[in-house]
């Protein structure tokens, strides 16, 4: 017999979880799926008094894709369900690989999109920086949409509602994620690295490359991306200088179990690895 | 390519393997009773401090509390431990480490007992730590116990290594460091403790040995042995971990208290800080052998991290410095054990019982010279290896047994030895194989009090009542206990009642532990057969009228030439009751040696791994292994003692660290705790079974609860040197440290 000794309110529309948000007049914890605030509980955090429950709002609940071709998933997806979204599938494998990697079975059956994504340090962040995805939130004055990377930068709260992805046209891109975790399944990422080169013509037009893992708050590394699409052929000398920028700009939070200096070295070798194999794949569409 | 995969059957389902893979089955701590109170304990906030105040004042005041204790509530002998009881039940002056009982509550739920227990006041005076073993041996180091802080030296010596190194063209010596291994069981401790009407106590709690129990708690209550009563099976698993007392003394103590049912069922983290872990061990090992390959002397110092108190502190450094030279034949030989106090913890029992870290050193030691001398690993083996009839590795006598070299003729079949290792096209993967051996004795050895036995008789429901003292911690003991005594006697598993685990219905078996639970079983039933046989066939022949000599004992009955003349059932009378029980002890050898063994199984096993260049990881692919452990009793039993050990020693050498900084754990639960999952284990191993034994034994199955964990480690880091050129000497394997031998360079 538990005995529950916080006060938990449950909207069932985002406009009633809006109204109820903004007659508290102290902060409230958010809560979705709640397995990351579990960990935390089990760590020895307390319990929040008041909870906003988000589990039941009906809506943004779906995943679909726009005239634009633009992928919208919803923040209150669970995290199984968008692994396992046909269109998902089709259009963004990865991002189904990415979620695969996360906890368990049980924990991606209750952990949702939007709190992997509100977590700040959840795996599929680096994915979807390196995609250039973009959310739309609510705060206290209405519905937002912004840049993921600089939805990282507001410090007020907010809902996030959704997340949204634009696929590309007809570009040639390789895109790669990969989570380093201390065993094979169910454990915390060491390291996320995630990357996504784009060709247009003979030219390597864009070039986003973000990094995570553990409690590092995962972010783009601007100076490699630059080097990468500067430089254009990525040769030793090339990859030396990439290797510095990451040393210098990869800034990872270490534990006891596994140092910054691991960390970074781990960094710099998938990015390293993951260069090659592009260059094997589509190195020959430019000289 | 040579041919190897396992050449064990599958065999029916054990009888209790459904209920547990569904979860049906219910453990002692899903038990409910009315009126059930919940128990909790208050552990220590220090490694080692001295109490200057506890109050508990503001804990009874708590409403839905009802009882609060501490040392003063204690009726009997305030301390516990399987043979020096040096840990208090509750701590009332002094604290040795952060899982020190000091008070305990009981409460109507468990949330309650819960912030009882936080109002609880102890004030603390920290004393200075002692978290290095070395450091805690020095004579100027504050005694965390009357008699010093080393708990047990063990030495053996043969020859003369002072005049055996100078004959050798090549020494290795080595350091190795062997990390504190958590048994990780899926149930935690945990039972409930029943009052009953008649004054007795019920306590039903998962052990290793109910009666062992029973004694610890009657001098800790100050009651006589026959008022308590030990249910004690089945459990959610052990792996040496619950054989010593746990949460035992307190449910106890709070159910006479209270006159009421209490439950205690420990968190992962209570278990994680209070529990015993597996030995942390520094070895340094200096072995030397001629050009020839010829193992001329051999050198071993163990230190071993044992914690706040003794438990089987000394009889695992016993293990580890009888097995320091394993299956070999060493002429000059020296070896030096300390098993020593610290606030690290308590170390004691665990499946492998010091064998995995010695063995962890000898073989890499083995492996070193191979390498030094330009010799196959497995030829140096061969070469050094002892023969039938040799003494055993303290020069005692032995039950004759070539069992060690069975197992390396065995696995030198394993394709994974003929590997091309240049077959990987991906540059940041390399492949490595390697292999090691071990052999491991069982029982507790000589000295130690190693009585065993059990019951048969037919019970009125014509049920043939098969009865032992040994417990169901997850090995497969019903299986075993079902598959020799339909052997033994003829009948069908229906006809079966096997009774086990509650100290007012099974005789004295002695502990389920030491590999020695299938051996027994067997010995008991060699001696019950017999006389159980002839006393049905006496009554069968008296009720029937044919002679006794025409019939036998066979499925559901008595059989007369391909007819069942008369059901079992049929054969029990009251007032003529048809039982035999038996006492025996364990064998053991005649010399006298502290714990030195009689009986061994043998191992070999050989491995292939993957070194991951971008992470340093190590990846396990393939496993074949070789044991000689006599004939194999339940084969599907066997398979899963084999491949479970294995992967328990995988998880040692790879991710397993109960690690601490300043004798706290770093690592308080199974998120930091990294056990491998089914994603880390190989997708196929083969366990090849030698059921040989030499000409004349007569000693039969061995145990094989502990063999499949000893020689993984020492394969596996074999292989890494293989793949890397780098020598491994500190599990589990570090990746950083792989990465930093293996630096990439731009």
């Amino acid at each position: 017999m538990r005995i529950l000794e916080t006060t938990v309110s449950s909207p069932t529309t985002i406009d009633e979880a809006w109204t109820m948000w903004k007659s508290y007049e102290e902060p409230i914890t958010f809560i979705a799926g709640g397995t990351f605030l579990q960990t935390k509980w089990e760590k020895g955090v307390a319990v929040p008094s008041k909870m906003l429950h988000l589990g039941d709002v009906l809506e943004y609940k779906q995943i679909y894709m726009d005239t634009e071709r633009q992928i919208h998933i919803g923040s209150f997806v669970k995290l199984a369900e968008c692994k396992n979204h046909p269109l998902i599938a089709k259009t963004l494998p990865q991002l189904s690989q990415t979620i695969e990697k996360i906890a368990a079975p049980a924990v991606r059956n209750l952990g949702t999109i939007g709190g992997n994504i509100a977590n700040c340090v959840g795996d599929t962040i680096p994915l979807l920086l390196a995609l250039d995805a973009e959310i739309l939130y609510l705060n206290k004055e209405g519905r937002q949409r912004i840049d993921l990377q600089d939805w990282f930068e507001i410090t007020e709260c907010s809902i996030i509602l959704e997340v949204i992805i634009t696929l590309d046209d007809e570009e040639k891109s390789y895109l790669f994620t990969k989570k380093i975790g201390r065993r094979e399944a169910f454990s915390a990422s060491v390291v996320t690295l995630a990357g996504k080169l784009t060709v247009k013509g003979n030219q390597l037009c864009k070039v986003r490359i973000a990094a995570g893992g553990g409690e590092t708050q995962p972010s783009r590394l601007r100076n490699v991306e630059n080097i990468l699409q500067h430089d254009q052929i990525i040769d030793s000398n090339v990859l030396k200088r990439v290797y510095q920028a990451l040393m210098t700009e990869y800034q990872p939070v270490e534990d006891v179990f596994y140092s910054s200096n691991y960390r970074l070295k781990v960094a710099s070798n998938l990015l390293i690895s993951e260069l090659e194999k592009w260059r094997g794949e589509y190195g020959g569409l430019y000289k | 390519m040579a041919d190897y995969t396992s050449n064990l059957a599958s065999s029916r389902p054990r009888p209790d393997g459904m209920g547990k893979v569904t979860g049906a089955l219910n453990y002692f701590t899903d038990l409910q009773f009315p009126n059930m109170l919940y128990g909790k304990v208050l552990r220590s906030e220090h490694p080692h401090a001295k109490i200057q105040q506890l109050n508990i004042e503001k804990a009874e005041q708590l409403p839905g509390v009802l009882a609060v204790i501490t040392s003063k509530d204690v009726p009997g002998l305030n301390g516990f431990g399987l043979i020096t009881q040096d840990q208090p039940v509750f701590c009332d002056q002094v604290v040795r480490y952060v899982g020190d009982a000091v008070a305990a509550v009981a409460a109507i739920t468990p949330e309650i007992a819960e912030r009882a227990i936080k109002r609880i006041e102890v004030t603390y005076e920290p004393l200075p730590i002692m978290d290095d073993p070395e450091s805690a041996m020095n004579p100027d180091s504050t005694p965390l116990h009357s008699g010093g802080n080393i708990l047990h030296e063990a030495s053996y010596e043969n020859g003369d290594v002072d005049e055996g190194f100078p004959l050798c063209d090549v020494i290795i010596e080595e350091t190795y460091l062997l990390p504190r291994q958590m048994h990780a069981y899926m149930e935690t401790e945990g039972g409930v403790f029943v009052p009953e009407r008649d004054g007795r106590l019920s306590v039903y709690a998962g052990t290793q040995h109910g009666y062992k129990d029973r004694l610890q708690l009657a001098r800790i209550l100050n009651l006589s042995e026959e008022r308590i009563r030990v249910i004690s099976s089945p459990m959610g698993g052990s792996f040496g971990g619950k054989d010593e007392l746990n949460i035992q003394p307190y449910g106890a103590i709070l159910a006479l208290k209270t006159g009421r049912p209490v439950k205690i069922h420990q968190s992962r983290r209570e278990s994680m800080i209070s529990g015993i872990k597996k030995h942390p061990m520094k070895i340094t090992m200096k072995t030397g052998a001629k050009k020839t390959g010829e193992i001329v002397a051999h050198e071993v110092r163990i230190i071993a991290d044992t914690g706040a108190y003794a438990t089987l502190g000394p009889a695992v450094l016993d293990f580890a410095v009888e097995h320091a030279i394993g299956p070999y034949v060493i002429p000059n030989v020296k070896t030096k054990g300390y098993a020593v106090f610290t606030n690290n913890g308590v170390a004691g029992e665990f499946r492998g019982f010091g064998g995995n870290q010695i063995t962890f050193a000898l073989e890499g030691q083995i492996d070193r010279l191979a390498d030094d001398l330009h010799m196959s690993p497995l030829k140096l083996r061969k070469k050094n290896l002892r023969q039938g009839t040799d003494p055993g590795p303290v020069g005692q006598m032995i039950a004759p047994t070539n069992g060690d070299s069975l197992v390396l003729d065995e696995i030198t079949q394993s394709p994974l030895l003929a590997l091309d290792k240049r077959d990987s096209d991906n540059p940041w993967k390399k492949t490595g194989v390697g292999v090691a051996l071990t052999m491991h004795g069982g029982g507790l050895g000589f000295g130690r009090m190693d009585p065993s036995g059990g019951k048969i008789s037919l019970n009125h429901e014509g049920k043939i009542e098969i009865a032992f003292g040994f417990e169901e911690v997850g090995q497969g003991l019903l299986a075993v206990i079902e598959n020799i005594t339909t052997e033994a006697i003829g009948c069908s598993s229906e006809d079966l009642h096997i009774v086990i685990g509650d100290t007012d219905k099974v005789p004295h078996s002695g502990s389920s532990t030491a590999s020695r639970g299938t051996s027994m079983i067997w010995h008991s039933l060699q001696r019950l057969k017999g006389p159980f046989k002839e006393k049905l066939l006496d009554t069968a022949a008296k009720r029937s009228g044919y002679q006794k000599e025409q019939l036998c004992v066979g499925e559901k009955g008595i059989w007369l030439n391909g007819q069942r003349i008369l059901t079992f059932e049929q054969l029990f009378l009251e007032n003529e009751p048809i039982s035999i029980d038996t006492k025996f002890d364990f064998p053991t050898t005649p010399n006298s040696i502290p714990g030195g063994h009689f009986l061994y199984s043998f191992a070999a096993v050989a491995v292939k791994v993957e070194v991951d260049l971008i992470t340093g990881a190590i990846k396990v692919t393939d496993i074949d292994q070789a044991v000689s452990a006599g004939p194999v009793v339940n084969p599907n039993g066997y398979i899963g003692q084999i491949e479970g050990g294995t992967i328990m020693a995988l998880g040692y050498t790879l991710l397993e660290e109960a690690a601490m900084q300043q004798s706290r754990y770093t690592t308080e639960n199974f998120d930091t705790y990294i056990l491998p999952t089914i994603q880390d284990i190989p997708p196929k191993m083969n366990v090849r079974a030698i059921e040989d034994l030499w000409e004349g034994d007569m000693y039969g199955p061995r145990g094989v609860g502990e063999i499949g964990t000893v020689a993984l480690a020492p394969a596996i880091v074999r292989a890494i040197y293989d793949a890397t050129g780098h020598w491994v000497t500190k599990l589990p394997v570090s990746r950083e440290e792989i990465l930093h031998a293996r630096e990439m360079v731009f």
